[in-house]
């Protein structure tokens, strides 16, 4: 290995980001090198020097100020919705919004779902949805085998009478 | 041992401020120095540090577990820094001139215990090192941000490459050239006092 090859890598041999083969490399020439050994102490130096100079300036600042004004800052900042509450990639909450979107549409191009009138519970769109449930065709199966049903208009509870001998049913 | 920084990390997102203040604590130094370093002024370094903070704790849902809290604050801070020197930079020269005025330029303070710090018995010595401390500094105050941001997270920090070119987000080899290029621009200013 020659001087100007050293040169390259002196750098990376004082930061000791060098592979180890080479490492040996730089640290063999160095010792028969005067030059190259006193280029490396410069640049250990230089490090030294630098490191001596901020640490000194600081310790000479106020650090104690630093959290109650990160406290503050924080407190006067909108809440974190999203930091706290949800740690989803961006780009899963864009398709959780999209989605929701053509859900909206798809309902919405279904025709109206919901009846509302003054006074009136309004009825859920599951319960309005005129494509019949499974549910629904079991309960029709079994009706008029002594099980008569009858919907509440005001809350749309569906009342259930049973009969045990197979006339009109009891509640 | 206390939490490790994903542990603070994970508690700060469900709300616990103490964990993010252990967070503060255990960095705020690490920080601070990088933005004296970046800024050369104390009170734009405080500012710098608490902003960096501030940001960190609301972008807590972007930050990503595979890397280290502290490279993350740093990239931060480093944005911090090198905006704030382009918004004065656009400052008139009247309020730019001003401003140097703040800095820390008082040659006692550069010695190296600091104003009345350790006397080495030795005058020419202390003058001396107090003389290459300020030609550090002027040295260091003309690089470009970029150039500064790099020596000071190796030379003051002490990151790898790799963490460098994490928190500067550029390549490795980048990191190296830049590298190189500052120290040579150091070590030039030091020889013609040595």
């Amino acid at each position: 290995m020659t001087c100007t090859d050293v040169e390259q890598l002196l750098g990376a041999f004082v930061d000791t980001e060098l592979p180890p083969p080479q490492l040996l490399d730089v640290a063999r020439h160095a010792a028969t090198c005067m030059a190259c050994d006193g280029a490396i102490r410069e640049l250990t130096e230089l490090r030294g020097a630098v490191a001596a100079l901020l640490e000194r300036e600081v310790r000479q600042l106020d650090l104690s100020r630093i959290w109650p004004a990160v406290d503050a800052a924080i407190d006067q900042a909108p809440p974190l919705t999203g930091a706290v509450h949800s740690s989803a990639p961006a780009a899963t909450r864009m398709w959780a919004a999209l989605l929701a979107v053509a859900a909206t549409a798809l309902l919405w191009f279904q025709g109206p779902t919901t009846h509302h009138q003054p006074g009136k519970t309004p009825m859920t769109i599951a319960s309005a949805r005129p494509t019949r449930t499974s549910n629904q065709s079991a309960i029709d199966r079994i009706a008029g085998r002594g099980i008569t049903m009858r919907r509440e208009p005001k809350s749309g509870t569906m009342i259930i009478w049973v009969s045990s001998n197979g006339g009109e049913g009891a509640r | 041992m206390g939490p490790s920084d994903g542990e603070l990390v994970q508690r700060a997102r469900e709300g616990d401020r103490d964990a993010f203040r252990e967070l503060v604590e255990r960095y705020q130094r690490k920080i601070a120095t990088l933005a004296l370093g970046m800024l050369r002024n104390r009170d734009d370094a405080l500012d710098v540090t608490q902003e960096t903070f501030a940001k960190a704790y609301q972008s807590l849902d972007r930050f990503k577990g595979d890397a280290s809290f502290y490279t993350w604050a740093y990239r931060i801070a480093v944005n911090l820094c090198i905006d704030h020197r382009r918004r004065e930079a656009k400052l008139p020269h009247a309020a730019l001139d001003s401003r140097d005025s703040e800095r820390s330029e008082d040659p006692l303070s550069l010695l190296p215990d600091g104003p009345g710090g350790a006397d080495h018995g030795d005058p020419y010595q202390s003058t001396r090192d107090a003389e290459i401390a300020r030609a550090l500094a002027e040295a260091i105050a003309e690089l470009t941000p970029e150039h500064r941001a790099v020596i000071l997270l190796r030379e003051v920090e002490g990151l790898s490459y790799e963490e460098i070119s994490r928190v500067l987000e550029c390549p490795k080899g980048t990191v190296m050239s830049r590298l190189h290029y500052a120290r040579r621009q150091l070590q030039e200013r030091l020889r013609g006092i040595r």
